[in-house]
């Protein structure tokens, strides 16, 4: 983005803030249904002095780590897998149509029956709701590599690993990197979600809705103020990552 | 030498079988320039395929110097029409052409015969260039030039300078025939375009519309080197150009019926 681009984003989201502040100041919501951002600074902040907020957060980043690494590290190879061979997209095609759209809610008890109370259930949530839709994308760029680059290849009689290192991973690299982008939203949301549901997890979903239930909700919303910025910093990180490998991406669609 | 024996292809596609190519048969001694010609939507890029092995024939087979090859025969290398899908977007012009040889020759050496077959195709300076960065003749340059590195015995070209404008493609026709003259290899170039055929060509061989069979196999008797002006204006020129206008266009009609599943599945 622009230099220009990017001090309109700032001045407009600051904007927002102060809109919001006044709003609350001048009382057209309680400080229960929507505190002033003043507000949940300082109850943040005491928060984060406290040592509470900080070891709620690192929870969560790890929980949304793993479960969202796992997603990728199983999601991709899998998704490259079913692109690429026709034997194995019809030997599972079904199995994941079926098991795709069912609900994260709808996993959860059955997660705790098999893996118990545990980290390795939250994990397995995570990556189980994330998962699908990195895979989905790893697959379609697998499969949609244009035929005259693999038939270049062979031309080159370039033996079946060094065709995939070279031609399908590049070629499939750019649309794997949109479903690890839609993923980690996904990911933020589940993380969320199971800390919340699960009761014994912790993490910033569980400490939003106890603090919620202890109407401090300034403390609440500096909890979901946390999250969304971890969820940003995960995805700076994931866009940083792609602007460097995908540099050839931008100006071959020029953009 | 290069020997096609009654290759066939059928392509069956439920109960219906579309016959391709129907017994073809040419050989091919080392260092010729032969041009298959043919209608479009012939079997000409049908039968390039199966020469190249990356399309297997139904019957017959292809033998070089007396063996029967499978799949992509060593020492050959397939130009293809769509130069812009087939040359890698992540890699720059010097990695696009050093792609062949890298893991085969040391990176040094890769690199310096890729600068000399850089600026042998006239390409000289672009080696950092992405290929989005080159026009549409420079992208066939380089897929020539990434071709030829590898020092093929056996050069087939699927109609290479079709998606060119007549000016970049003239300048192309000479490019080839230049580097061809200085290290001559068979080079198998399949065009719909007569002129181009009998320009480039030391023989024609014209396939017929669908099914292909070889209807015609024509020595090329106009001398080297040839010149876009006066090669043209030869006589003999003139008389091969009419006699193969003949082939190609009388089993044509009428055109409008034969033309559109044959495009299709070409």
């Amino acid at each position: 983005m622009s230099k220009a681009g990017r001090f309109i984003g700032l001045v407009c989201l600051l904007a927002l803030i102060a809109l919001w502040e006044m709003m609350a100041r001048w009382g057209f919501f309680t400080p229960q249904q929507l505190p002033a951002p003043s507000a949940i600074a300082v109850g943040g902040w005491r928060e984060i002095l406290s040592g509470d907020l900080p070891e709620q957060a690192l929870l969560t980043a790890r929980h949304l780590f793993v479960g969202f690494g796992l997603a990728a590290v199983i999601g991709i190879p899998v998704g490259f897998m079913l692109g690429r061979s026709r034997l194995f997209y019809a030997a599972l095609q079904p199995m994941i149509e079926f098991l795709r759209p069912m609900p994260v809610i709808a996993i959860l008890p059955i997660a705790v029956l098999i893996l118990g109370l545990g980290d390795k259930m939250i994990y397995s949530v995570i990556a189980f709701g994330s998962g699908w839709i990195i895979l989905l994308h790893a697959m379609d760029g697998a499969r949609g590599i244009d035929p005259v680059l693999i038939e270049t290849g062979r031309t080159f009689r370039v033996p079946r690993f060094r065709q995939f290192v070279t031609i399908i991973l590049p070629a499939a690299a750019p649309q794997t990197f949109t479903g690890l982008k839609v993923g980690l939203g996904i990911a933020v949301i589940v993380t969320a979600v199971v800390e919340l549901v699960s009761g014994f997890a912790g993490g910033l979903g569980d400490y939003i809705s106890q603090l919620e239930g202890a109407m401090r909700a300034p403390e609440a919303y500096a909890g979901i103020v946390i999250i969304a910025l971890l969820g940003y910093g995960l995805g700076q990180m994931l866009l940083g990552i792609e602007y460097k490998l995908m540099a050839w991406h931008r100006g071959f669609t020029g953009r | 030498m290069l020997q096609v024996n009654r290759l066939g292809k059928t392509y069956t596609r439920g109960k219906q079988a579309n016959v391709v190519l129907d017994d073809i048969s040419f050989g091919v001694p080392d260092g010729q320039f032969v041009a298959i010609l043919g209608p479009s939507g012939g079997g000409k890029s049908t039968l390039l395929r199966c020469l190249a092995g990356l399309m297997e024939s139904t019957s017959g087979s292809v033998t070089i110097g007396g063996k029967i090859v499978r799949g992509a025969p060593k020492e050959m290398v397939c130009v293809f029409q769509e130069y812009s899908r087939s040359l890698f977007p992540w890699r720059r012009l010097l990695g696009n052409v050093t792609y062949p040889i890298e893991t085969s020759v040391p990176k040094k050496v890769a690199a310096q015969r890729a600068h000399e077959m850089i600026a042998t195709v006239g390409l000289d300076g672009f080696a950092a260039h992405y290929p989005w960065e080159l026009s549409g003749g420079m992208q066939q340059r380089a897929a020539i030039a990434r071709a030829l590195v590898t020092e093929p015995k056996y050069l087939l070209m699927d109609e290479p300078f079709g998606a060119l404008d007549a000016q970049t493609r003239i300048q192309l026709e000479d490019t080839l025939l230049e580097i061809w003259t200085k290290s001559p290899r068979t080079v198998i170039f399949v065009t719909h375009d007569i002129d181009e055929a009998i320009y480039l060509s030391d023989r024609v061989i014209v396939l017929g519309a669908r099914p292909s069979r070889v209807m015609e196999d024509v020595m090329i008797d106009l001398p080297r080197p040839r010149n876009q002006i006066t090669t043209k204006e030869d006589r003999r020129f003139a008389d091969y150009r009419r006699s193969l206008f003949d082939l190609i266009m009388v089993p044509q009609q009428p055109a409008n019926q034969s033309l559109p599943p044959a495009r299709a599945a070409e």
